[in-house]
């Protein structure tokens, strides 16, 4: 649905992206993930036929972006980073002008696409205020509004959640969830939580070369190697350790804080899962087992180790 | 082509804000001032000359009215389009609502003639108020109508140009003012580069020739003439050609 071939893009001197490929298959939600100035907006802008590469091309809904950009500027929903509005506008005015250049011309089409587009988005209170009146989580809803209302096959979104507060970045997140079943949507982000709270295949994206495509539980388990386990105990801090250290698969264990006196909590690496184990030993030597958990490997973590590996 | 949708838009945001509303009102407050002192001398002098033997060469209103009205109108329109050209790329620049409108199912060409006809559009709703004007006197003096209409399309032409050459301008700077002062200048310059041509003589012929007054004189005398329309439409046409190239060479450079 979205297949980039080797883009390549220099501003000048420049480098901002270099040899980029990957494909998002029909129906997929990828993010593309990276830190600020990796290149992500280079590409997102690429893909929307706003920016010619410097060398490469990608494939959009079955168009090429540099022999049939009209069509493929057709078939995308693009919402940019920092979400630029006519804010002069009134919203439903807006989106009547949105409706007429995306080629939906005929007055009862228009009400229908205007009205469908203000109900999933949640306007239909804002509809008649003007958009520089809104508050940026409404602002946001109008301009997912704007890249959905010829219902295109084919979704990209820049930031969608950037600068908003929790309940907005859920209620967005939500919006986006909703619009997944039944298009492709790429959207890029620098905030890893939502990435894996939302996507189901992530590209990470580094200075401008991508070094990771891959679903994030495949990343997980593919840079963990090893089980970590968070363990607090009341008990003797020397005791402890001598008595985990002897379990079989421990490699180590490490002091993190100690809370109260005798109630510390200590970081366990070992080769597989050996919860059972622990909790058993710490029962027998008349330890009290207060919690215990798997880490998880979080996308945080992921991300430092695939940006810092080389 | 949709064109169409653009100059909507385009339209909309000239009445949103007030800046059309105070160009039009300043342009109309000048013409009219002109057309009151024009008419008002027109007035004196054909009552001093009513009973003379000997009539003031020029006693006619097309001549006495008409044509200095239509060289205001000109220099005038020369002061404020800037005001309105200013705005189209170098505001869209600035905010961000470039990266919307260039994503959008539109061709480049869409984008910019869809801006040149909602300015042109504000020009001509401009310019006929003073041109209305004229009419007024029908009811005691006969205007020669096709001299009118002749001066008219002139106006219009020249301030196709004009505009031309302030939307390149506005392709090319992200500030307002910028744009708006550099065009100014540039059409000031266009406008009086004829003058050197008594001075110089090696490239007088050509000075002269891309001087943007001189193809207009003819306008008000009556004579309507292909050179001028062909200039005119060349500049515009030029200078519609330079914008469309910045435009897409911002694509490549980013």
């Amino acid at each position: 649905m979205v297949e980039a071939k080797n883009l390549t893009k220099y501003y000048g001197k420049t480098k901002a992206i270099e040899n980029v490929s990957f494909l998002v298959e029909k129906g997929e939600i990828v993010g593309l993930l990276g830190p600020n100035a990796a290149g992500k907006t280079t590409i997102m802008r690429i893909l929307t036929c706003f920016l010619t590469p410097t060398s490469g091309t990608a494939i959009v809904n079955g168009y090429d972006i540099l022999e049939n950009p009209f069509e493929v500027q057709k078939s995308v929903g693009y919402l940019p980073e920092k979400n630029p509005l006519y804010e002069e506008f009134t919203v439903s005015e807006f989106l009547n002008f949105v409706c007429e250049i995306k080629g939906i011309i005929k007055k009862q089409d228009k009400i229908k696409r205007i009205s469908k587009a203000i109900e999933e988005c949640g306007l239909s209170e804002v509809k008649n205020k003007s958009i520089y009146k809104l508050s940026k989580g409404y602002k946001q809803r109008v301009g997912i509004a704007q890249a959905i209302i010829n219902d295109p096959p084919v979704l990209i979104l820049d930031e969608p959640t950037i600068g908003l507060d929790p309940k907005q970045t859920i209620e967005t997140r939500n919006l986006i969830k909703n619009f997944a079943r039944k298009r492709t949507i790429f959207l890029s982000s620098h905030i890893l939580p939502e990435v894996s709270m939302v996507c189901e295949r992530v590209i990470i994206i580094n200075e401008g070369k991508i070094i990771a495509v891959d679903t994030i539980e495949n990343l997980t388990s593919r840079l963990k190697g090893a089980t970590e386990i968070y363990l607090e105990v009341d008990g003797d801090v020397e005791k402890v350790e001598k008595v985990i250290g002897e379990i079989e698969g421990v490699k180590s264990i490490k002091l993190i804080s100690s809370k109260k006196e005798k109630v510390n909590s200590y970081n366990i690496i070992a080769e597989k899962d050996v919860r059972k184990e622990i909790s058993e030993k710490i029962l027998t030597n008349g330890f009290g087992l207060l919690s215990m958990r798997i880490k998880e490997m979080s996308l945080e973590d992921i991300f430092l180790k695939l940006t810092t590996k080389e | 082509m949709r064109v169409l949708p653009v100059l909507k838009k385009e339209l909309k945001s000239y009445f949103i804000s007030p800046v059309a509303y105070v160009v039009i009102l300043i342009f109309n407050l000048i013409c009219g001032f002109i057309f009151y002192a024009l008419s008002a001398y027109y007035s004196i002098i054909s009552i001093r000359y009513s009973g003379s033997p000997y009539p003031y060469f020029t006693l006619s209103p097309n001549e006495m009215v008409a044509r200095p009205m239509f060289h205001n109108m000109a220099i005038t329109s020369l002061f404020v389009l800037p005001l309105l050209t200013m705005r189209l790329f170098s505001e869209e620049r600035r905010l961000g609502t470039i990266e919307l409108l260039f994503t959008y199912p539109l061709k480049d060409s869409d984008i910019y003639w869809g801006k040149f006809l909602a300015c042109l559009s504000v020009f001509v709703i401009m310019t006929l108020i003073p041109f209305s004007y004229l009419f007024i006197l029908e009811k005691w003096v006969n205007f020669d109508k096709g001299v009118l209409l002749n001066s008219y399309i002139g106006i219009l032409l020249l301030g196709g140009s004009f505009i031309s050459i302030g939307i390149l301008i506005s392709s090319l700077t992200e500030s307002q003012i910028v744009s708006a002062i550099i065009t100014f200048g540039t059409s000031l310059l266009f406008w009086i580069i004829g003058w050197v041509s008594e001075i110089s003589t090696k490239y007088s012929k050509f000075f002269d020739f891309i001087s943007l007054y001189n193809h207009y004189e003819n306008f008000p005398k009556g004579i309507f003439d292909t050179r001028d329309l062909v200039f005119y439409l060349s500049v515009c046409f030029f200078f519609s050609f330079l914008t469309l190239r910045i435009l897409v060479s911002k694509k490549y450079r980013g």
